[in-house]
């Protein structure tokens, strides 16, 4: 397992990219997604989104995170996430994670909280993301049941290590 | 050399029909922003059964097209006017033959169906090429900067095929 390599998604190519891997690896999130869904929710999504893509040493895609600006630019909405199975690791998880912070500082230097859903039945993740973030609200996901976390920005930072120098991630693996 | 085309009427057909163009989207040339692109290809998939693949012997495909009824500026109530959405051959695949073929699978398909279709709707690059090729059987209705819109009614389209009868490998 090598690194990842973030870029984001500008050029129509890097979109046809991203689109095919997000329609094959979208059973993921739920077994009962389907194709349509999965189209459907491209349709209307791609138009006010961003895609921060990471591909591997030969520039195979594996692994976006789809987020979107909300409420004039304070709040970034992460609307989904994946990472391919052979690179789910906590270090590959920390970097992409600090990847995107910086490239939503970079677009948006007024933002103050990111908010994301997470299924309520899946244990590891709810973990992994309490960590940094507080479960503010229960939503029906449609079906499946889902948490709401939210976080400030600064705390997500703080979390990230980005509020200080140290580039020195390996004190939270 | 043997190809045809098909209905992608499974899943797994309307998968290799995104992943086909998907692969090939820089080659499309279309004139619109990803996000808008995107839903021309993919909305025939959601409506089903109006998206075709070409598939060469190997099974490999190498051209697909599609439409959907009705007209944007008709609010898509105009159901007997289709809309092509795309259509495409790679490059080496490019002959008459191919693409007579593909434009007799269009016309039988929806001389069949059982809604009524009167007319065609398609919009092509603004190229002496795709000029030449298509004002052969279609009208130029307008010209914008990037796109020229043709509209053909399909008895029109039937009558240009049935010309070519001896040509379109069926």
């Amino acid at each position: 397992m090598g690194r990842l390599y973030a870029t984001p998604c500008v050029q129509d190519r890097d979109y046809a990219r991203f689109v095919s891997y997000y329609i094959d690896h979208s059973h993921e999130f739920d077994d009962h997604y389907t194709f349509h869904e999965a189209i459907a929710h491209l349709m209307i999504c791609l138009n006010d989104s961003a895609i921060l893509l990471f591909d591997d040493e030969d520039g195979k895609l594996q692994g976006f995170i789809l987020y979107r600006y909300e409420e004039a630019g304070e709040t970034v909405f992460i609307d989904s996430t994946i990472l391919s199975p052979n690179y789910r690791s906590s270090l590959v998880f920390y970097k992409g994670f600090v990847d995107w912070v910086r490239q939503v500082m970079l677009d948006h230097s007024s933002i103050r909280r990111v908010r994301f859903h997470v299924v309520a039945d899946h244990a590891y993740l709810n973990r992994l993301y309490a960590k940094f973030a507080k479960r503010i609200e229960e939503r029906d996901g449609g079906s499946r049941a889902e948490f709401v976390y939210e976080s400030t920005f600064s705390e997500l930072k703080r979390y990230l290590r980005l509020d200080t120098v140290t580039q020195d991630l390996s004190y939270i693996l | 050399m043997y190809e045809a085309f098909y209905i992608c009427a499974s899943e797994m057909y309307q998968r290799k029909y995104m992943d086909f163009l998907l692969k090939n989207y820089e080659d499309l040339r279309l004139p619109y922003s990803f996000p808008v692109a995107f839903r021309f290809i993919a909305s025939p998939v959601l409506l089903l059964h109006e998206c075709f693949l070409c598939v060469d012997e190997d099974g490999e495909a190498v051209g697909a097209f599609s439409y959907i009824h009705g007209t944007g500026e008709g609010n898509y109530e105009d159901r007997h006017i289709v809309q092509l959405q795309v259509a495409y051959l790679i490059s080496p695949k490019r002959r008459t033959a191919l693409f007579l073929l593909g434009m007799h699978t269009l016309a039988e398909h929806l001389n069949d169906l059982n809604e009524e279709v009167t007319e065609l709707v398609f919009w092509t690059g603004t190229d002496a090429y795709a000029g030449r090729l298509f004002s052969k059987f279609a009208e130029r209705t307008s010209i914008g900067e990037s796109v020229v819109e043709y509209r053909v009614s399909l008895n029109r389209l039937n009558t240009y095929l049935s010309k070519f009868k001896r040509r379109i490998p069926v």
